[in-house]
């Protein structure tokens, strides 16, 4: 089903409606159908409401009648009295129940298509998502589901108004059927109308939802703009450009407006017309030498006449009503009719408990056909291993993480966790076990505690501070007003970046999948506050498998492998050492990201001191203190030899293996711990050392 | 709604704004007003000329004069037609520019407004007021106040031609209105007594709608809330596999806003005051046909008092829709008002200082700050008793961790707020002493989490100055080291950005905005470069980018590299909002411990120092 549509503003929708008009009332009915009983009640409360009260008139011209050939009794008078307060009483209540079950049956109605579109749109590919504006996607659930509410109104109270033209016409026929004759010269005028509105109407008044929802866009994203705009002082421009799209608004909601205010004296003259036209007809029937009608048929005759102007106005009226809400069943057509392609398939088994490790077999994928984002990548995880993906920007590393997780089935080739291929697995056992923490941070509307429970259901509050404060996330949560009862505010504007992805993190390591991923988690973190949810994630998630993407090159410290892609393509792959000796991207990825750490510029007098700092800190290395950064203690006393790296051309392999030999073991110990830190070769060589030592 | 005690407000009560427009025009409103009482008669009288025509019927049979009634009859519909029609388009033209101009001040109220209320109140919820509160606050007023009038003049028409009725003698006088010397019957009371308790009941109808409208608002606020924060969110939900939980949770609200819409709806059933109506029909039947009967009054005339009231009776079609309609459009006005009479706690000074050093000193002067919250009591500072002072001209680096107040000070110093306690100074100068626009010329801004328009890059990129050539866009550009990437666009500087500059990767979103700042030529730059999520190479060109920008300028950098600590004159820490230590990096290295625990995690700073010891001690 074609659900990818332009962008469009709040009340934004497409012009042409693709179904018939019998389909979309089908569907209206279809739904309708599920309040059979109250619809019926109502439908038959309605026909007997009309009828009974379609008799008053006859009762006033009965009374005329009767009053004026003098040969009635006062008895006679009140007897008519009774009569017609009965009908009226009786109409009365009967449209009052009436209405008060069809006002249920509507809200229910309107609530069942609300519930329906969105359990589709729930699970919708997200690619619809992706290609609209979330404020489109909802306004499907609320504007949409509304006009239809809308919608059936008119139609119910259409038809009771069409039965009550057509009840005072048989009246009028049965009592006088030349003046029922008569009252038809309205026709001609009424058909003027409808033609009118339903033509000329419908145009002006979709342009002008074109324009509300052009005005609506705007103040949306001027809104959400509006810090730009007051950092730029450029609030008056927008305001001009504003004034524009309101003006143009305005012109078409004039022009639609004149058209409804068009329409109220069009038929009410109308129906004086008909008046007239009665009145002369029953005029010249009620005189002469053989009267065919009475003065009371007389009366009853432009009474009834007058009654039909009403209800035709109405009907009229609610044209352009209908058609708007036959619109609005067209969009929300569009969206049950679609069928989600990502969904388990009638074969899908769970995600077995022993399945674990990711394997990419010949994958190709593209979001728009012919551009492929991923090309035939292959490549497997053990259990239990870590991953790093890195690349430039736009090499398809996130989708790489989508694909993971099923948010799209590859164009061709197998995505496999263990042996079981993921288009066979239901998704329910595979988001159970996989778990992504995306590289933009969203949060609910919601407390933080709700937040990061999101992750667990089941979680207590005294879980999640605990893993709060493994992070590091306890920390600035503590002192917030509210603290973990915060209420988060528009997808989080109430908290800073770095707070936005700790929540993030608590959220998915709360979870505690099988498999994570990790796309730039930590971008907006400090690199303390990275370092920390490192630890953490070392210590919980050790022996998992994971795949971390990242472009900061500390982030992926400790992957035990690295995946290279570029535009596109695996273009290398192998542990760090082999990568660096393989001279390739990664290395002149490496080589670039750390000459721009800002090290080769560093000056003699900067490295005298960095050193002497380094040597103070040897004296007194701090332990971890629960100051703000409680940090993990000096780093002092570590000799190595990275420092080379930095300082000038390559490093003389005899002096190197001269400065390692004359290090205590302490020294290489601690140089091993950052030994990701070091060029392969004196890797090797310190790793030779300190095992020949062991030995 | 808003809590702020201390600023200034622009408050106007519901009834004044929604009838604004109206005041604005009143000849026009007054001569529509006058044209509808006239078009009302026009079809009102035809009534009257029905019950002459019959009683001439029964005198003169089809006769001139009856023929002429039925003519009548027919011309005052054609002129009912026309000027019902003017009265329509005043109606409209007032109307409409009334609601253009509302939604116009809204906007400009709500962009007016400072942070501090952007941060209070929802935006979905100022769209939501923008677009829909103001459409049904037009509607209450046309159609349904348009309506209202008419119907009022039905009812005055009406009962102003049943009291010349009245005048037939041999009627029933109750009473003689003193002075004026008007008896008056039976049927003019009717009118004079069931209009009133007509209005009574109506009234308390269209009241009883208020309550039920705002709940029905409120949740349907709600409602879109939560599902535009799930579609948003979409992914996230996905991830955990929460469909069904979503589904539930939504399936819980839309039977709330279910019951709302149900109980609105049935408010509109038993509509009591259509029975009033009857009551009176009834008893103007009653005694109509007792004076027939008793030879007082013609049949013609009682067809007369028949007819209007039955026409009086057609009222019932519309008026409670309209009644419902322009209550309800009160509300609808409670609210909007509610927003505009937010208290503006940031006030612009009478009289600008002349002559700021825009090159001089930063002082940060015992700086408190706490946002202000949605539920009003916030205790939580986003800064406290900061107080630092930034030399002129200096390069200046912000470190710290997450939520340590870095974005705060920069949004200080554009004073998007006012700082709760303290103040800040710039070439000793307080910042609430020069105009916030002033203050935006001078300083400008890359901010953390970058957002771009949906226009063309050039339009992006000449924000801050909308006459800038394209030349000197380029330029920008070009400074930015943006230039490389926006030619290789499709349409280059004309590309249409998407929404929230999803089409562009965040290295180029950065430099976009890295241009855009540059164009206004700010003499203080504010660089929120905390977003490490590019690549090593556009890593590289951002650098090489605000290497350029930053000479000539007092720059204050919110930063993760190395490299800008160690080439910065001025190293700010911040954590939780406090001042934790400054200085320039190499003191700071050789003072604060802090300083190095957070030096040495940052990446390739171990490397460094790890080689400066070895080569320390080989020597
Ligand atoms: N609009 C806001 N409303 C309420 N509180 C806010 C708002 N913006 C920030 N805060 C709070 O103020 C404090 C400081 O936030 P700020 O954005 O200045 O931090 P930051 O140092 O920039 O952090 P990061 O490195 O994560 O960007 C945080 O505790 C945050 O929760
Ligand atoms: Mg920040």
């Amino acid at each position: 089903m074609g659900m990818r549509h332009g962008p469009r503003g709040m009340f934004g929708g497409k012009d042409k409606r693709s179904r018939p008009i019998r389909v979309l009332l089908g569907r209206m009915f279809g739904y309708l159908g599920r309040f059979k009983r109250i619809v019926t009640i109502g439908a038959i409360l309605s026909l007997v409401a009309t009828i009974v009260s379609v008799f008053d008139p006859l009762i006033l011209s009965i009374g005329i009648d009767l009053v004026a050939d003098g040969n009635s009794t006062f008895n006679t008078l009140l007897m008519l009295i009774g009569l017609y307060i009965l009908i009226k009483v009786t109409a009365w209540i009967l449209f009052g129940v009436n209405t008060w079950i069809l006002a249920g049956a509507q809200a229910g109605f309107v609530q069942n298509v609300q519930e329906d579109v969105y359990n589709h749109l729930v699970e919708a590919d997200l690619s619809y998502h992706k290609s609209e504006q979330s404020g489109n996607v909802t306004s499907r659930v609320t504007t949409d589901a509304v006009s239809l509410g809308t919608g059936v109104q008119v139609i119910i109270s259409f038809s009771s108004q069409i039965l009550m033209i057509i009840s005072s016409f048989l009246l009028l026929w049965f009592a006088a059927p030349a003046l029922a004759l008569t009252s038809l010269v309205v026709i001609p005028g009424v058909a003027f109308v409808a033609v009118l509105f339903g033509t000329v109407g419908q145009r002006i008044m979709l342009a002008s939802q074109r324009a509300a929802g052009k005005v609506s866009g705007q103040i949306a994203e001027n809104l959400s703009g509006i810090h730009i705009a007051k950092a730029f002082n450029r609030e008056k421009e927008l305001a001009e450009e504003m004034l524009e799209l309101n003006q143009q608004s305005y012109k078409h909601g004039f022009r639609f407006m004149i058209l409804m205010s068009a329409m109220q004296p069009l038929v009410r003259s109308i129906g004086q017309f008909a008046t007239a036209a009665v009145l002369f007809v029953a005029g010249a029937l009620a005189v002469g030498t053989l009267p065919v009608l009475t003065i009371g048929q007389v009366f009853l005759g432009v009474i009834l006449v007058g009654r039909f102007m009403w209800p035709l106005l109405m009907v009229v009226m609610s044209f352009a009503q209908v058609q708007a809400s036959m619109a609005a069943m067209d969009r929300v057509s569009d969206v049950l009719e679609s069928t989600p392609s990502i969904a388990d398939s009638e074969l899908a088994i769970s995600l077995a408990e022993e399945s674990d490790g990711i394997s990419f077999e010949d994958v190709t994928f593209s979001y728009v056909k012919d551009t492929p984002v991923l090309k035939n990548v292959d490549f497997s995880i053990a259990p239990g291993e870590m991953v790093a993906v890195v690349g430039h920007t736009g090499a398809g590393k996130t989708t790489l993480a989508a694909l993971v997780n099923r948010f799209y089935d590859p164009d061709s080739g197998r995505i496999l966790i263990g042996t079981q291929d993921l288009r066979e697995t239901t998704l329910d056992s595979l988001h159970n076990t996989v778990s992504l923490i995306p590289q933009e941070p969203y949060l609910f509307d919601d407390t933080i505690f709700e937040n990061i429970r999101y992750g667990r259901p089941g979680a207590s509050d005294e879980e999640i501070i605990e893993l709060c404060k493994i992070i590091g996330a306890n920390e600035f949560i503590e002192v917030l007003a509210e603290g973990y009862e915060t209420i988060i505010f528009e997808s989080g504007k109430n908290l800073s970046a770095g707070q936005r992805q700790m929540i993030t993190i608590a959220r998915t390591m709360l979870a505690d999948p099988k498999i994570l991923i990790l796309d730039e988690a930590t971008s907006r973190l400090d690199a303390y506050s990275e370092s920390l949810v490192q630890d953490a994630q070392e210590k919980l998630f050790a022996n998992r498998t994971t795949i971390v993407i990242a472009h900061r090159l500390t982030t992926i410290a400790n992957a035990s492998r690295v995946f290279v892609f570029d535009h596109g393509d695996l273009i290398e792959e192998g542990t760090h050492e082999e990568l660096l000796a393989l001279n390739g991207t990664f290395k002149s990825l490496y080589d670039t990201y750390y000459a721009h750490q800002g090290f080769e510029e560093l000056t003699e007098e900067a490295a005298e001191t960095a050193k002497e700092v380094v040597k103070d800190d040897t004296k007194d290395a701090v332990p971890a203190g629960p100051g703000m950064m409680g940090g993990h203690g000096g780093m002092g006393g570590m000799g190595g030899l990275g420092g080379m790296m930095g300082m000038g051309g390559p490093p003389d392999p005899e002096k190197m293996k001269e400065m390692i030999k004359n290090m205590s073991p302490e020294q290489r110990k601690q140089m091993l711990a950052h030994k990701d830190m070091l060029p392969p070769p004196i890797r090797e060589l310190l790793e030779k050392l300190e095992s020949g030592e062991e030995s | 709604m808003a809590s702020n005690d201390n600023g200034i407000s622009k408050t106007k009560s519901p009834s004044r704004y929604m009838l604004g427009g109206l005041i604005r025009h009143p000849l026009s409103i007054t001569l529509a007003t006058i044209l509808t009482v006239v078009s009302i008669l026009l079809v009102t009288i035809p009534t009257v000329i029905v019950g002459l025509a019959v009683d001439e019927l029964e005198v003169g049979g089809l006769s001139t004069q009856f023929v002429n009634y039925v003519w009548l009859i027919v011309g005052l519909g054609l002129l009912y037609m026309a000027m019902y029609f003017v009265v329509g388009y005043i109606w409209a033209v007032v109307t409409l520019s009334w609601e253009r101009d509302a939604r116009q001040d809204f906007f400009e109220d709500l962009q007016d407004y400072s942070m501090t209320f952007h941060d209070e109140v929802d935006s979905k919820r100022l769209l939501s007021v923008a677009m829909q509160d103001i459409s049904w606050v037009r509607f209450s007023l046309n159609p349904a106040l348009r309506n209202i009038l008419g119907g009022f003049a039905s009812i005055i028409i009406t009962g102003v031609l049943l009291s010349i009725i009245d005048q037939t003698p041999g009627l029933i006088v109750l009473f003689v209105i003193p002075f004026i010397n008007v008896p008056v019957g039976i049927f003019t009371s009717i009118i004079l007594v069931g209009t009133p308790i007509y209005l009574l009941y109506a009234y308390k109808y269209a009241n009883a709608v208020e309550p039920v409208r705002r709940q029905r608002s409120e949740v349907m606020e709600n409602l879109t809330s939560r599902t535009q924060g799930v579609f948003q969110g979409i992914e996230v939900v996905r991830a955990f596999g929460k469909e069904e939980h979503e589904q539930a949770k939504f399936g819980e609200v839309s039977k709330q806003y279910e019951k709302r819409v149900a109980r609105e709806g049935q408010l509109a059933a038993f509509y009591l005051p259509a029975l009033i109506l009857t009551a009176m029909t009834t008893i103007a039947f009653f005694y109509g046909g007792y004076s027939v009967w008793t030879g007082i009054i013609t049949k013609g005339t009682l067809i007369q008092i028949l007819g209007l009231l039955v026409a009086l009776e057609m009222l019932n079609f519309q008026l409670p829709h309209m009644l419902l309609m322009m209550r309800g459009g009160f509300v609808n006005a409670q609210r909007i008002v509610d927003i505009l009479s937010w208290k503006e706690p940031m006030i612009e000074p009478e009289e600008e200082v002349a002559e700021i050093n825009w090159l001089g000193d930063i002082e940060f002067n015992h700086i408190s700050f706490k946002y202000n919250t949605t539920n009003g009591n916030n205790d939580h500072y986003a800064l406290k008793d900061l107080n630092i002072k930034i030399p002129g001209g200096y390069r200046v680096a912000l470190i710290g961790g997450p939520g340590g107040g870095k974005s705060t000070v920069l949004k200080m110093l554009l004073r998007l707020y006012d700082p709760t306690e303290g103040e800040v100074r710039i070439g000793d100068v307080n910042l609430r002493d020069v105009r916030t626009s002033t203050v935006r010329d001078n300083v400008g801004l890359v901010e953390q989490d970058i957002f771009l328009f949906r226009m063309t890059v050039h339009d992006n990129i000449a924000f801050g100055r909308p006459d800038a050539t394209r030349e000197q866009v380029e330029e920008a550009a070009k400074r930015a080291q943006a230039h490389e990437f926006i030619v290789e666009l499709e349409d280059g500087y004309d590309a249409m950005i998407g929404e929230r500059g999803m089409t562009l990767s965040g290295g180029q979103r950065q430099r976009l905005a890295i241009a855009r700042a540059l164009i206004q030529d700010p003499k203080i730059l504010l660089l929120d470069d905390s977003v490490s999520a590019v690549d090593a190479q556009t890593e590289f060109l951002m650098r090489k980018a605000l290497d350029e920008v930053m000479v000539g300028r007092t720059s204050i950098t919110v930063t993760q590299r190395l490299r800008t600590l160690i080439e910065s004159d001025l190293v700010i820490m911040l954590d939780k909002g406090r001042l934790i230590d400054a200085g320039c990096h190499d003191d700071l290295l050789r003072e604060s411990e802090l300083y190095r625990r957070i030096f040495e995690r940052l990446p390739g700073a171990k490397a460094l120092l790890a080689g400066v010891a070895i080569k320390g001690g080989a020597q």
